[in-house]
This record gives structure tokens, sequence and C-alpha cells, in this order.
């Protein structure tokens, strides 16, 4: 059930930054055509069509300058259009550049290059490491306030041999020099873990504690939405168990990859 | 003939020499006369995000999983997918299965080894995947469908026999796209994850074989 609600905790925040990026496009004037699809003279010399949305797909036909195409929908850099004669196939982003902008002015689609890296408001995306030797899995969600500040939620499990423990954890994360492409930060935190000893042990109660945060991190973009990352935290466990009243000193490394938006 | 010669060379090189200048006044007189030239290709004010994107996907999937040491039972699921690029995409999955009796149940004859909740199996991954061929497949003669075999790696928990256990999972898959925004994978996924029931702790590689239906959104 956990898993589902993780899943869950992926999606929604996705579903957010699509509905984001469509509210703050501007209206454009609908062309003349059918209201789905937008028309555009090939002002490259050449394009290619593949068969489909990768360069792995053979070249099926090619538009010459001055031809009309239609943009009917994109798969990641390729779009889908059809030429006046009916042929449909796939074209890279990079190859009708010239086309979709020609006044030559910067390209204004969605592309994000290392300066949008900076300003990126949606990050999610997994880390996986090691918390006292017991490995740790993590999926992390945030939102960035401004280009050196950024709030972050953490679901993660660590599974020992001897108990697995769940956590959840809101991070506040500084990022004093965004614009570098090994960009350090650091993080402070708080959050509940639960611990659930192995059943293979002799039973024992689960158990639930507060900790704070504090960590270190370097993340490196690496194309266009998808950067890396690599984390150390160290954690204090507030531990109220009747066995033991000390804190608890935790530390942690972890890698991972997010996308943004 | 000598001098008519030299002389036609100084009047092609006074002649070069001043039609720069006469060229610039002509350019200036042009500026006046604000006769500009038309751009001969039509400006499109174009914005990306008008138009329909396929980046997301959503699955269900069903198939078999084999725990080792116990049966093969049915497994349903669901994933969630971002594509990167055209190579690369993250997925999200979620499944659940439950297991029947080992051998030693069932010849033994003895007391069950686990109780009917910890036969339950729940696991949620997050992998990385990779569009290694691209290709196309040809259903009749007049009837294509693109299809790609990826791979994928990724990391996660498994929940059965009352204990969650880290998993990683390799997988390979075969995608043939019906359409733009539809398709089904065939997928065969080893789950790798370290089970104590018997004593020691043993690596097991769990096989899952799976058919999933894809939506792109």
């Amino acid at each position: 059930m956990t898993g589902l609600f993780l899943l869950l905790a992926i999606v929604s925040p996705l579903s957010q930054a699509q509905s984001a990026t469509e509210d703050e496009s501007p209206a454009l004037e609908t062309p003349d055509t059918d209201s789905s699809s937008y028309r555009v003279t090939i002002a490259e010399p050449f394009v290619e069509m593949h068969t489909g949305p990768s360069a792995g797909y053979p070249i099926f036909h090619v538009v010459d300058r001055g031809d009309e195409i239609s943009i009917l929908r994109r798969k990641t850099n390729w779009f889908k259009v059809e030429t006046s004669d009916g042929k449909t196939g796939w074209v890279s982003r990079d190859q009708i550049r010239q086309t979709l902008q020609p006044s030559g002015a910067p390209f204004k689609l969605v592309e994000l290059n290392e300066a949008d890296f900076a300003r990126r408001k949606w990050v999610m995306g997994v880390t996986g490491g090691e918390l006292e030797s017991a490995p740790v899995f993590t999926i992390f969600s945030g939102y960035s306030f401004t280009e050196n500040l950024a709030a972050e939620v953490h679901l993660g499990q660590s599974v020992g041999s001897s108990s697995s423990s769940r956590f959840i954890k809101a991070n506040l994360v500084m990022q004093p020099l965004a614009d570098l492409k090994y960009s350090p930060y650091m993080t402070l935190g708080i959050g509940r873990v639960e611990v659930s000893p192995s059943s293979t042990l002799i039973a024992s109660n689960d158990e639930e504690n507060t900790f704070a945060q504090v960590g270190i991190g370097i993340q490196r973009f690496v194309s266009r939405n998808f950067l890396l990352r690599f984390e150390l935290n160290e954690y204090v466990i507030f531990s109220t168990s009747s066995t033991s009243d000390d804190n608890e000193d935790v530390s942690e490394w972890k890698f991972g990859f997010a996308v943004f938006y | 003939m000598e001098i008519r010669f030299r002389s036609f060379l100084l009047v092609t090189i006074i002649g070069l020499a001043f039609l720069p200048l006469s060229e610039l006044a002509a350019q200036s007189e042009e500026d006046n006369s604000s006769t500009l030239i038309e751009p001969q290709i039509e400006r499109v004010d174009f914005d990306e995000s008008l138009i329909d994107s396929y980046d997301f996907e959503m699955a269900i999937y069903a198939g078999y999983l084999a725990i080792e040491n116990f049966d093969t039972n049915p497994v349903i699921g669901l994933k969630i997918g971002y594509h990167i690029s055209e190579d690369l995409f993250v997925q999200g999955s979620y499944a659940r299965s439950e297991v029947g009796e080992t051998s030693f149940e069932k010849l033994g004859g003895g007391a069950p080894l686990l109780s009917d909740d910890e036969r339950d199996v729940e696991y949620y991954l997050v992998s990385l995947g990779f569009n290694l061929f691209h290709g196309e497949a040809f259903f009749t003669d007049s009837t294509t469908f693109n299809t790609v075999s990826y791979v994928s790696g990724g990391i996660g928990n498994t929940d059965f026999a009352g204990d969650d256990r880290y998993t990683i999972a390799l997988a390979v898959g075969y995608r043939t796209l019906f359409a733009d925004g539809f398709s089904v994978d065939v997928e065969m996924r080893d789950l790798i994850f370290d089970m104590d029931i018997f004593g020691s702790d043993d690596t097991t590689h769990n096989l899952e074989l799976t058919l999933s239906l894809n939506l792109f959104l």
C-alpha cells in the first residue's frame, strides 16, 4: 500500500507542473487551418522525415525549403508533421529550428538550457545509497522559490538486516552558486521515521521518532531536463524508546537523478 | 597596342576602386526611398506548449511472477513513465502478487512456513530505462508498426514474508507502438532481493514476465 502511495506522490507534482506550463503560455492567435495543428513553411534547405520519433528510425521522405508542413504533436525532441501531400512522419527539433523561429530570435520553445536549469521550478527524482551500511531508497519532489532556495519532500525506505525503516522528511535546500555546472548545495531538514524490526527476530514493537538532518551535496546538469546529484547527510534521531534515551547519530550517502521542469 | 592595353587596365582598376562607393551611394538612396526587401519566408509565431506532447506514459500490466523456492503466480501492476529524450526514460512501477506453498511445505505436510498475510507480495520500483534498438514490425505488406527494444535498471522495495526487502530490478522489454499514443510492451524483469526465511541470507532472483498496455499522455 505504501508503494501505491509513493507512486501517487510521484504523479501529483508532475500533473501540476504540466498544467503550470500550460497556464503560463501566452494566448496565441489560432492558425487559420484546423486548430489542432500548426502550419509552418520550411526555412531549412531540406528536412528529413523519419518513420518514428528517433534517429534510429529510417528516413523515408525529404521536405524542401518553401514546402508547408503541419505540426501535429511532439514526443521528446521530435515533432510529428504532415506534408501538404498527406505524408506523415517525424522530424527532429534540431532540424526545424529555423523553421519554427525564422526571425532568428532566440528559440522560444519549452526547451531548457543551463540558464533554465538555474531557474527551474519543479524537480522530482530518485536516490539510492547507504544509511548506516543498510541500503536506502528515496523519492523526492521539490519546488524552487528562487534560484537559490528550494523546498523538498522526501519519502524513503531503508532495509537493514535487523530492521527496516520508512521516513518522511521536509528539506530546505540552499544552492548558493546555482549557475555552476557542478553546483553545490546544503540541506536542512526535519522528519519522522518509523522503524520496524525484522519479523525473523523476536517480535518487538514498531517505533516512531522525530529526526533532524543536515547535509551537503553537489548536483550536475546533464541534459535539457535531467540532473544527477550526490549527497551526504547526517541525521540526529530523537529517540523516545524505553530502552535508550540517548539521541542516535546516523550518517548517509546517496546518489540519484532528477527530472526538472 | 601596349598603350591601349595599359589604359584599359587603368580604367578597370579605377572603375573597381570607385565601384564600392557608387554601390554605397545607391544603397543610401534606397534607404531614403524606404523600399524594404520583403522577407521571402513567412514569419510564424509558434509556441511549442500548444502542441500535444506524448512524454508521459501510464500503463497497466499483468503476467507471472516466480518467487524463488515458491511457485509462480499471477502479478498485476501499474507503471508511470516520463520520457526524457528519445533514448532515456524514467519509470515507476507498483505491483501485487501472492505466493503459494514451497515444495517443502507440500511434501512435509507440517506447519506452513508463512501466514496468509505473509504470502502477499507487493513491490514498487523506480527505474531508469534506455531505448536500445528502434525498429519496425511488418504485420502485413501494408501495415507497419514501430517497435523499440529497451533495457532498464531500477531500485525499490519488495514487501514479502512480513519484511521489506531492498530490491534491484533489471529488465529487458520489447515495445510495439500500435498508435502514437498506445503501445503494448512485453517485459522480462529480474527482481533481485535477499531472503532470510530459510535461515541464511540468500540473494534470490525472481523472474517476472508481463504484458503491459501503455497510454501516452
